[in-house]
């Protein structure tokens, strides 16, 4: 599947959800053809023939879920003005899962339009036994099967699959909230079928991720275990990120299926994407600090392109970042809280103008560009937890090992100083200064001189960059002896 | 001392004897650990989740690290979306160490993990000091 079409499918899974647990019946009976990308019958139509047409062409599997869908009965669920779905069901039944459990569950196909092109997924429903036999005997026998499922208090499975049902993803509601996600087996992510993946209705908690200290297996739990105490609260959710697309497949940013799809949420409230545009909020910087940060927007080399970001510039983060003054420890020149703001969608960092009196613009430069990549660490974390983990393997490791955060992020740092130094060149050469390449990399290595890496340079290298650091900082070498600097005083 | 007095003094001296936790519910400073019998299976299994300290009715965090026996180096695995982690273990005693940057480290002591344990551990992470320079 290509890089678009894969896109394509996470946003309607994505917006699939949406359709059951964010939208009531009124929402979805609006005037379909006054609203864009809407899917019309015979498109859909065309879409599904195509699709087991094509599949049969080239022996691909095909099932009985080729039987077409009751066409009759779409339905066009409208999940913002720009995105909608069309839902034909197709399938339904009773189906009997291990020795006791019955399920009772229905099949729709969803249909989407993006770019033109319509995208069609499986979208089943299977309640839980004993919702069922509630909803039965509060309505009454005998309606149609999709007439017992309310978003209200829905208890059962979300389950997507491909239109020749290989499992997709799919999420656990009980009450009406969504209490986690299923995913297939982590060897082989879409040949598993259904019952591979959802197998035992005694376990009421059938897909949690686990790990087996015996057998050393990770993934999606199998029957057979009992959790005693199941979490059946909302689940968290990272940001504006789309938790399924991580794992479905870790290579896509998951940011991009609300910068396309226009995000109307998800069951969590911690999904809705930031509100407002990506800024970075300087309005309690000093001046004289204002003025670097606003030179290392107009340039992209280097980690400035993460100012950038936080700027809602280019592949901007979508996030915010709050920089402003206040004071800080003795040897402290800028300070990050670890942790994301959630609520606001913000980092915050701290810069104490008072160490930057007699210091040069550099400084304050190569200052903010650090406490950015610490910005920008925290907010890939606080966002997007499962994906950090991983893309910042040495990191988590170092800080498992150390348990020390602040020395993780700046190991991570250290092995991109040439980059930081790259920023700083940008940076000299857009006010004017010309200077040679090896000032600037060791203008990099501020706030670093602590890491292993920086330890391990020569003495004589070290002592080099911890004097240029000083004489750009303080004026004076790392003697005491007055020394020229090569930047413009920062006017702090 | 009449009647009345007494009464009060029993209900006083009951308060304090029955009052404390049980091992079943076992309160530590910044974990709490739940235990629960189920007859029948070899092994034993802790469910994990994590939290933030002082918002334990929040959200369970996502992406908390943990190491089962800590003091090994067995690899660390994390909480996935679904904000709880299992791990079957074998049945003995176990540190669990959990961590996340941004959150100070906890350890654990040794829980102890009989045949047919189900047992509920709830991480209180606290934030930890700023990131500097």
């Amino acid at each position: 599947m290509s890089n678009k079409n894969s896109r394509a499918l996470l946003l309607l899974l994505l917006t699939g959800f949406v359709a059951l647990t964010g939208c009531n019946k009124k929402e979805r009976l609006s005037n379909e053809s006054q609203l864009p990308n809407v899917v019309s019958v015979e498109e859909a139509q065309k879409s599904f023939t195509d699709y087991f047409h094509k599949q049969a062409q080239t022996e691909l599997q095909t099932s009985n879920l080729s039987i077409a869908p009751n066409w009759d009965a779409h339905t066009t669920v409208h999940l913002s003005s720009k995105f909608s779905l069309l839902k034909v069901p197709q399938i339904q039944g009773g189906r009997t899962f291990g020795n006791n459990g019955k399920c009772y569950w229905y099949r729709d196909i969803i249909f989407q339009k993006q770019n033109d092109k319509v995208n069609a997924v499986a979208f089943e429903i299977r309640m839980d036994t004993a919702y069922f036999n509630k909803q039965i005997a509060k309505l009454g026998p005998g309606l149609d099967i999709r007439s017992y499922v309310d978003n209200k208090n829905f208890s059962g499975y979300i389950l997507f699959f491909t239109l020749d049902n290989v499992f997709i993803t799919g999420r656990k509601y009980t009450a009406g909230k969504m209490t986690y996600s299923l995913f297939p087996p982590a060897k082989d992510k879409r040949a598993a079928q259904t019952e591979d993946v959802i197998c035992d209705y005694n376990d009421p908690v059938v897909g949690i991720r686990c790990w087996n200290e015996e057998t050393g297996v990770t993934g999606v739990d199998l029957p057979g275990i009992v959790v005693t105490a199941p979490y059946t609260g909302p689940v968290i959710l990272p940001g504006s990120s789309d938790p399924l697309a991580p794992v479905y497949n870790p290579a896509y940013d998951p940011n991009l299926i609300h910068n396309e799809g226009g995000g109307t949420g998800t069951s969590s409230p911690t999904a809705t994407p930031p509100k407002s545009p990506a800024i970075i909020d300087d309005s309690k910087l000093k001046d004289c600090m204002k003025e670097v940060l606003a030179s290392l927007k107009w340039q992209s080399k280097g980690v400035s392109s993460i100012i950038q970001q936080f700027a809602g510039e280019g592949d901007r983060l979508g996030f915010n970042w709050n920089v402003k003054n206040g004071p800080l420890g003795p040897d402290e020149n800028g300070s990050t809280e670890p942790l994301y703001d959630r609520a606001n969608n913000t980092v915050n960092t701290t810069i104490d103008d008072s160490k930057y009196k007699n210091a040069t613009t550099f400084v304050v430069a190569r200052t903010l560009l650090h406490e950015a990549v610490h910005a920008y660490i925290v907010t890939r974390f606080g966002t997007n937890p499962i994906t950090a983990n991983q893309t910042y393997g040495d990191l988590v490791e170092y800080y498992n090992r150390t348990q020390d955060a602040n020395g993780a992020h700046h190991m991570t740092m250290a092995t991109f100083v040439s980059s930081i130094a790259d920023a700083l060149q940008g940076f000299g050469e857009l006010n004017g200064i010309i200077t040679d390449r090896q000032f600037y990399e060791d203008m990099a290595w501020g706030g670093l001189t602590s890491t292993q890496a920086f330890k391990s340079l020569p003495i004589a290298t070290q002592n080099r960059i911890n004097n240029v650091l000083s004489v750009e900082q303080n004026g004076v070498d790392m003697n005491g002896a007055a020394k020229q600097q090569r930047g413009k005083k920062s006017g702090c | 001392m009449n009647v009345k007095h007494l009464c009060c003094g029993i209900l006083f001296l009951s308060c304090i004897t029955f009052g404390t936790p049980t091992k079943a519910q076992e309160k530590q400073r910044n974990y709490t650990i739940k235990k629960h019998k189920k007859t029948g299976t070899a092994g034993a299994l802790i469910v994990i989740r994590a939290f933030e300290a002082g918002k334990p009715d929040e959200q369970p965090l996502v992406g908390v690290n943990l190491i089962l026996d800590a003091d090994t180096t067995k690899p660390s695995r994390s909480i996935g979306y679904e904000g709880v982690y299992k791990l079957q273990v074998r049945p003995g005693k176990h540190k669990i160490w959990a961590g996340w940057p941004g959150y100070k480290a906890i350890t654990t002591g040794y829980i102890s993990a009989n045949p047919g344990d189900s047992i509920l551990l709830n991480f209180y992470l606290s934030p930890d000091g700023p990131l500097v320079n």
